[in-house]
């Protein structure tokens, strides 16, 4: 291939896209989140029948050429309640994600950056945040809070914060000790400029890398707690509650957990792979290629 | 996620189906385990505060009279009763060579002594149950007469109720009463670790010994439905309360299930002094908007009993001339009536909904099939004492979807949620018409008449719509085959174990 020569002048993008192409699994991945994303947005025009539509005379019933998932304890359509579902339930992974982000980012640059009592105290409260039990945590901030899916993703996204704050700090600090900013700190540009353009650059990857594990971990963490019911309240349903709901109903008709279940196990293993796949494309070190 | 694969994994790999030999003998040497879902308040009777505590009251304290699982008075400790005097006074006769359990002699004076207890005891639960009782004459050692304001025609099952259960007088003042019982029941209260654990053993000395079927008994509590019949499967217990939709389950296991229908009665209780509920035909309107039989049929899947009435069919206050389902499903009607209110258009109403799971799928019923009538039941969940302080105590909200637990007498159920002056009727509402025949069936010491006053009192508040009835729901008891003897009782949810044995 020609392009193999020019490797060492390509941009980083190229490259990404290169080595990202190779990892027939992410691709996989993507293409199924895609589909999901898509299948979210249009879950309207997509969904056989109206989520919230009572049937009461066919409840619980399995699969059919009717109802693809069968139907729930009220006779409602359980296809269209995933298709539903899942845009709370997507939404409930970016919400914690972003929030994780807000809170753990600029404290986790600055750490990085200033050093001294400054990091010592960021860290120490980031030690005091993580020794607690995550779920206890959770739950006590849901108690406080009451019980709701954005409270849920606050109580997430509280607990993932952490992590992304320990990421950045990491980061800043080796990207500090490079002669580069060594140097731009010695003709006086200050660290908000260094930050800006040496720093944040060279934190994405990981960065993109950890989002995507954690947009599972918090897709996860709402189907918990939307199970014990802390979280999405009805007539909103994401897949947890689902599954949490049709418990009720495992002798009668299993189907109600299957499908919600099954949602939230692919859709997280594709977030998981995703994040496989872009951390070997992503990373400065250049991996072993055949 | 961890904890709902655990749950999956052990409702999955149950153990094999209990097995009887077919020549097993009942073991009067037998432990019985019992789980429970409510637990207990108070082991002292008088200031007990849930009717569900009388589950773990009833093997300690003997009543002076029982109640047939039908729901009809049987002798207790009193061995007959009448009126005397046109219903001035009610006479009891008395079982002769009771004993308590710490070897007090019950008779007239212990009888006496715990009436007046219950009337004055600071916190009691039941004096309001007592009220017409003014006075106690001792006639002889088993013999005692309560005279009355009025004639109370409902005192014979009240006083199956809490307000029948004798406690050892010796035991009145002692602070360790309210965590162990001192009574003359068929079992002897050993031990009791608050709030999840109570031991009796077998009162040799019952009068009717057979009611001790076995030589030790054990309550336990297990909130968890699921956990509850986890445990029977397992063997760890050997019987429980359980819900309706368990019930395939247990059966598929192996195990015996009684269930029936009893006094318990779920409801979208209305304060009729809120929102549009004073009008009738609006709450004749919310009546025909409700599909009582597909909500049994979906949500109980199909036990319990569709009524629009608060008493089952056969029992002395059904109205039978009206039937069951007075107020059929139509929507049509229901809209009829509300444009005749003046209410075309529709309105809104909070609706307070319980947190428990089961109460979830019934509430998005019953909005569904309101709002098909122009509706909006506007939902607030709370969880039990927030519902009787905002509903019952403050009665700051317009409904709750409630179960009512049933009283042993029918006039208990009619004066406390349809006439003025009780707590659970909210809003005090009632119409001349109710209250007359309320009044008049509590004072009929003549039971035919007083089942035709009764009736007609159930006639008119179900002519009337005074509540919003949804279903007459069952009471399910599961049990490993070795347990012989239990049945399901009028009462509800509030079983007895008397009589129960288990097989070798």
């Amino acid at each position: 291939m020609s392009d193999v020569a020019a490797a060492p002048s390509q941009s980083g993008t190229v490259r990404f896209l290169r080595r990202f192409r190779r990892q027939t699994l992410s691709l996989w991945a993507l293409g199924f989140l895609i589909v999901l994303t898509l299948l979210a947005v249009f879950a309207p025009w997509v969904a056989p029948y109206d989520p919230l539509q009572q049937d009461l005379d066919h409840v619980l019933e399995g699969p059919s050429a009717d109802h693809w998932f069968g139907t729930d304890e009220l006779g409602r359509d359980v296809l269209s309640r995933v298709l539903f579902a899942s845009r709370v339930s997507l939404l409930a992974a970016v919400q914690a994600v972003l929030i994780a982000l807000a809170i753990g980012v600029p404290p986790g640059l600055v750490a990085g950056m200033w050093g001294g009592w400054v990091d010592a105290l960021i860290m120490r409260a980031t030690d005091a945040l993580m020794s607690f039990p995550p779920l206890i945590l959770a739950v006590a901030i849901i108690a406080v809070l009451g019980p709701s899916l954005t409270n849920a993703m606050i109580a997430v996204g509280v607990l993932l914060s952490p992590t992304f704050l320990r990421l950045m700090r990491a980061t800043t600090l080796s990207v500090a000790q490079e002669t580069y900013v060594e140097a731009a700190q010695s003709i006086g540009c200050t660290r908000g400029w260094i930050i800006r353009k040496h720093v944040l650059p060279n934190v994405v990857s990981p960065l993109f890398v950890q989002i995507s594990v954690f947009a599972g971990v918090a897709m996860l963490a709402e189907a918990g707690l939307s199970f014990l019911g802390l979280g999405t309240q009805p007539p909103e349903s994401s897949w947890g509650a689902m599954v949490g709901r049709g418990f009720r109903y495992i002798a009668h008709a299993p189907s109600l957990i299957v499908f919600p279940g099954l949602a939230i196990a692919v859709t997280v293993l594709a977030l998981y792979v995703l994040g496989d796949g872009l951390r070997d494309s992503l990373g400065r070190e250049t991996r072993q290629e055949s | 996620m961890l904890l709902a694969g655990l749950l999956l994994a052990c409702a999955a790999c149950g153990p094999q189906p209990p097995q009887v030999p077919p020549d097993a003998t009942p073991d009067p040497q037998a432990t019985a385990r019992f789980a429970l879902a409510t637990g207990v308040t108070r082991f002292d009777p008088h200031r007990a505060t849930s009717s569900y505590d009388n589950t773990w009251l009833f093997p300690v304290y003997d009543r002076l009279i029982h109640m047939d699982p039908a729901g009809d008075a049987v002798p207790g400790l009193a061995e007959s009763w009448h009126y005397g005097d046109g219903g001035a006074y009610l006479e009891l006769v008395l079982r002769e060579g009771v004993v308590f359990h710490d070897g007090e002699p019950f008779d007239a004076r212990a009888v006496a002594a715990n009436i007046a207890r219950a009337q004055t005891i600071t916190g009691s639960s039941i004096g309001a149950e007592l009220e017409t009782i003014v006075r106690t004459e001792i006639v002889d050692d088993h013999r005692i007469r309560l005279h009355l304001s009025t004639p109370d025609a409902a005192l014979p099952l009240i006083l199956s109720d809490r307000a029948g259960m004798m406690i050892s007088p010796a035991a009145f003042d002692d602070p360790s009463l309210d965590r162990r019982g001192v009574g003359a029941g068929p079992f002897r209260h050993v031990d009791f670790k608050l709030g999840n654990r109570s031991v009796y053993e077998r009162n040799e000395r019952y009068w009717r010994p057979e009611d001790a079927g076995v030589a030790r008994l054990e309550l336990l509590l297990i909130p968890d439905e699921t956990t509850r019949l986890n445990a029977i499967r397992s063997g760890q217990i050997q019987g429980a309360t359980i819900g309706t939709l368990q019930i395939e389950q247990a059966r598929l296991s192996g195990l015996n299930v009684q269930t029936g229908v009893g006094l318990e009665v779920l409801h979208m209780q209305i304060n009729r002094a809120r929102s549009h509920f004073g009008d009738r035909r609006v709450r004749q309107a919310m009546n025909h908007a409700i599909r009582r039989e597909a909500i049994v049929r979906a949500l109980g899947l199909g036990y319990g009993e569709p009524s629009v009435q608060p008493f089952p069919e056969g029992y002395v206050a059904h109205a039978d001339e009206l039937g069951r389902l007075y107020y059929g499903y139509d929507p049509d009607r229901a809209r009829a009536l509300l444009a005749e209110a003046g209410l075309a258009d529709g309105f809104e109403f909070e609706l307070i909904v319980p947190n428990i799971p089961a109460y979830l799928p019934l509430f998005e019923a019953v909005h569904d099939q309101l709002a098909a009538v122009g509706i909006e039941a506007v939902p607030r969940v709370l969880e039990g004492a927030q519902i009787s302080e905002r509903f019952y105590g403050a009665t700051e909200s317009d409904a709750a979807l409630v179960t009512w637990g049933g009283r042993p007498d029918p006039s208990q159920t009619i004066d406390l949620l349809f006439t003025p002056g009780a707590l659970p009727n909210p809003g005090d509402h009632s119409t001349p018409e109710i209250i007359r025949l309320a009044a008049a069936a509590r004072r009929e010491i003549d039971p035919e008449r007083r089942a035709e006053l009764l009736k007609a009192a159930t006639a008119e508040i179900t002519r009337e719509a005074m509540d919003v009835v949804l279903s007459l729901p069952s009471s399910t008891f599961a049990s490993r085959p070795s347990v012989q003897g239990m049945r399901v009782w009028a009462s509800g949810n509030k079983p007895e174990f008397r009589g129960v044995t288990v097989l070798r």
